[in-house]
């Protein structure tokens, strides 16, 4: 009772207790809040700025594809104009006015796609049209009222370019034509707009003789540039931004080691254990040990020559490391701070997330059959977005969580190698040892002043593009 | 004033609403943050903490509850982690083990005048004043504060007595030599 009198007093007087703070104490307030609502607002404002760069050059890499396409669409329209033109000139398309609709339609519809010429081209060719190819290369198609129409080939290369048949760029066309859908999905239509009519089918079947030699007429006017085409085939593959997507399996570590406990030596002999100084440090925390980590990422990666290449990209990355604590205490404070004591009873998960941005030079050194062995460097620039691991009270042997200790942005080191696995098939895609290390350690104070993330993992990378 | 309002304005990070919480309540929060430390300048580091924690985390303040003891808890807490990790208190924060001290018999007449009190509060060793302060002052169960600084419940109370025992003394001891001067006059 005595006691609770006591108390009762003192709690009374105390709630008294005013101090009035000096007067600069509240610009300081005011400037702190501001500078730490600025740091979220920065994160903010970076990470958002990292999202539109990555998404403006996924965009411009869509767009890129899509120009091949269109390119890819003009070649084919110039094809088919010469088809329908070579059909005209036999004598048959005048015959009949279903299948010339039939075989025009598609074109048209195609056709404008592109430029407006072509669309004018569709009508088989009133006046002189220019159809710029995707090589880049530019043909004149002259039209009359009959269809007739003349390629405005430099002439004397044909024997040059046929000897370099066997070109790539020879190859990359014939590839360009052979797979392009309008032709095939004419001939279809062409085909089953003629079942009804016997002159039709006779039409068609001439169609496929005349387009032989019509193919070989627009194969000839690129053949002829096949050297500009090596070269040109060579720079786009060179300034092309392909994209691949990567996920990284391993072990993350905070320590020293990925496999033994001895990643808190540094703090403990930073602490000191205090012999000499009775009573000041008294407890140790737990060894961590390394957990589980796996990073998920998009890159743009562009090649500088046949064997080196840099990557861009965005990551996400989740890294684990465990430590052995006591029971978990909830102080009832509004902040939510939970405590641990120390002990081994129970095994806790410190959880790390990041968002980086990861940079990286790649080099092929050696070819194994058709696959190359590559190797890579990279930095990486990183941002811590949320962990819940704990630090650690020497003095109490109390673990709690402070993200304010933890360093939020991070540079680090990386390395990797990597294999072309089926580099035929479609489902190719490289895979290899990665390690990263932070050169930036975890912490400013505590614990994790003298440690470094460093992960651990086999990387599996698909790229889209080749 | 509307605390409602005032606090719905400081969620919006109005910096008038702001100041006018801080005015409000700084003097009251610096006294409890006087209490855990040894000096009015680490009191004040104390209380610019727990005051841009109160502005970043406002909007976690469940409005049921008094916004004062919500800030009075957010400060005793930022004081405690300011021991922890300063150099200056975190050799002294050693809550070790000892015998239950026999509960005192003493009974002074707390005739001191807040100042004082708080004074003498302070003269405690951190760990003892750290204790005292949870236990008599601020309320918590010893079982509170054992999960809070991580010690056992027999450690607290043996802590917290043997704080006791020594502020009553002291009290005693200030209050006869008061008396002795009053006397003399």
């Amino acid at each position: 009772m005595q006691e609770n009198e006591f108390e009762k007093k003192l709690q009374q007087k105390m709630d008294e207790l005013q101090v009035q703070p000096a007067e600069e104490l509240w610009p300081k307030i005011k400037a702190e809040v501001a500078k730490r609502n600025g740091r979220r607002r920065r994160f903010i404002f970076f990470f958002l700025l990292a999202a539109m760069l990555f998404a403006g050059l996924l965009l411009t890499d869509i767009f890129k594809g899509k120009g091949k396409n269109d390119s890819s669409i003009a070649a084919t329209q110039l094809k088919n104009q010469i088809d329908n033109t070579a059909t005209a000139n036999t004598g048959l398309a005048n015959s009949n006015e279903p299948v010339k609709q039939a075989v025009n339609e598609p074109v048209q519809q195609s056709t404008a796609v592109v430029a407006k010429s072509l669309d004018e081209a569709n009508t088989l060719g009133q006046k002189p049209l220019a159809v710029t190819n995707h090589i880049g290369k530019t043909a004149k198609i002259k039209g009359t009222k009959k269809g007739a129409v003349k390629m405005n080939v430099a002439g004397g290369l044909q024997d040059e370019m046929e000897s370099e048949k066997e070109s790539s760029a020879g190859q990359q066309y014939n590839e360009v034509v052979n797979t392009a859908v309008v032709p095939d999905t004419i001939d279809e239509e062409k085909k089953s707009t003629t079942k009804d009519n016997s002159i039709e089918k006779d039409e068609v079947k001439k169609e496929v003789v005349i387009n032989e030699p019509a193919k070989k007429e627009t194969i000839k006017p690129q053949q002829k540039t096949a050297g500009e085409a090596v070269k040109t085939g060579k720079k786009k593959n060179s300034n092309s931004w392909n994209i691949a997507f990567s996920l990284t399996v391993g072990r993350s570590s905070t320590g020293n080691s990925y496999l033994t406990d001895k990643s808190l030596a540094a703090y403990q002999d930073n602490v000191g254990n205090s012999a000499g100084s009775p009573g000041s440090y008294l407890y140790t925390p737990s060894s961590t040990k390394p957990g589980f980590a796996f990073a998920a990422g998009i890159k743009l990666v562009r090649n500088l020559s046949a064997h080196n290449s840099i990557a861009a990209g965005l990551q996400y990355a989740a890294q684990n490391t465990l430590i052995n604590t006591g029971e978990r205490v909830y102080a009832s404070t509004a902040v939510r701070d939970v405590f641990f004591t120390q002990g081994s009873t129970k095994s806790y998960t410190n959880h790390y997330h990041f968002i980086s941005i990861p940079v990286s030079f790649s080099t092929s050194v050696l070819h194994i059959g058709k696959s190359n062995l590559n190797l890579e460097a990279g930095m990486s620039l990183s941002r811590l977005i949320s962990t819940n691991a704990l630090n650690f009270n020497t003095t109490q042997g109390l673990y709690y969580p402070d993200n304010s200790l933890f360093n939020k942005t991070i540079v680090g080191l990386s390395a990797a190698a990597s294999i072309n696995l089926f580099p035929a098939s479609k489902f190719s895609f490289s895979a290899g040892p990665e390690f990263t290390y932070s050169l930036t350690p975890l912490a400013s104070a505590g614990m994790y002043s003298k440690s470094h993330y460093s992960f651990l993992g086999i990387r599996l990378q698909k790229n889209l593009k080749k | 004033m509307d605390h409602r309002q005032l606090v719905k304005d400081c969620i919006r990070q109005k910096p008038l609403a702001q100041e006018q919480l801080y005015r409000h309540y700084a003097p009251l929060m610096l006294g409890v943050c006087y209490r855990y430390t040894k000096s009015l300048h680490d009191a004040e580091d104390v209380l610019q903490e727990g005051f841009v924690k109160v502005f970043l985390h406002i909007k976690d303040y469940n409005a049921t509850g008094e916004i004062g003891a919500w800030i009075r808890r957010i400060m005793v807490n930022t004081a405690l982690n300011y021991l922890k990790k300063n150099k200056k208190y975190r050799t002294e924060m050693v809550f070790a083990e000892m015998p239950l001290h026999p509960v005192s018999d003493l009974n002074p007449q707390v005739n001191l005048d807040t100042k004082e009190l708080a004074e003498m509060i302070r003269q405690l060793p951190t760990g003892f004043q750290t204790i005292f302060n949870l236990y008599a002052i601020e309320g918590y169960t010893h079982v509170e504060i054992g999960q809070m600084l991580g010690i056992s419940e027999g450690t607290s109370k043996s802590q917290y007595a043997r704080a006791r025992y020594l502020l009553m003394e002291w009290i005693e001891k200030y209050s006869s030599s008061k008396q002795q001067r009053y006397a003399g006059k």
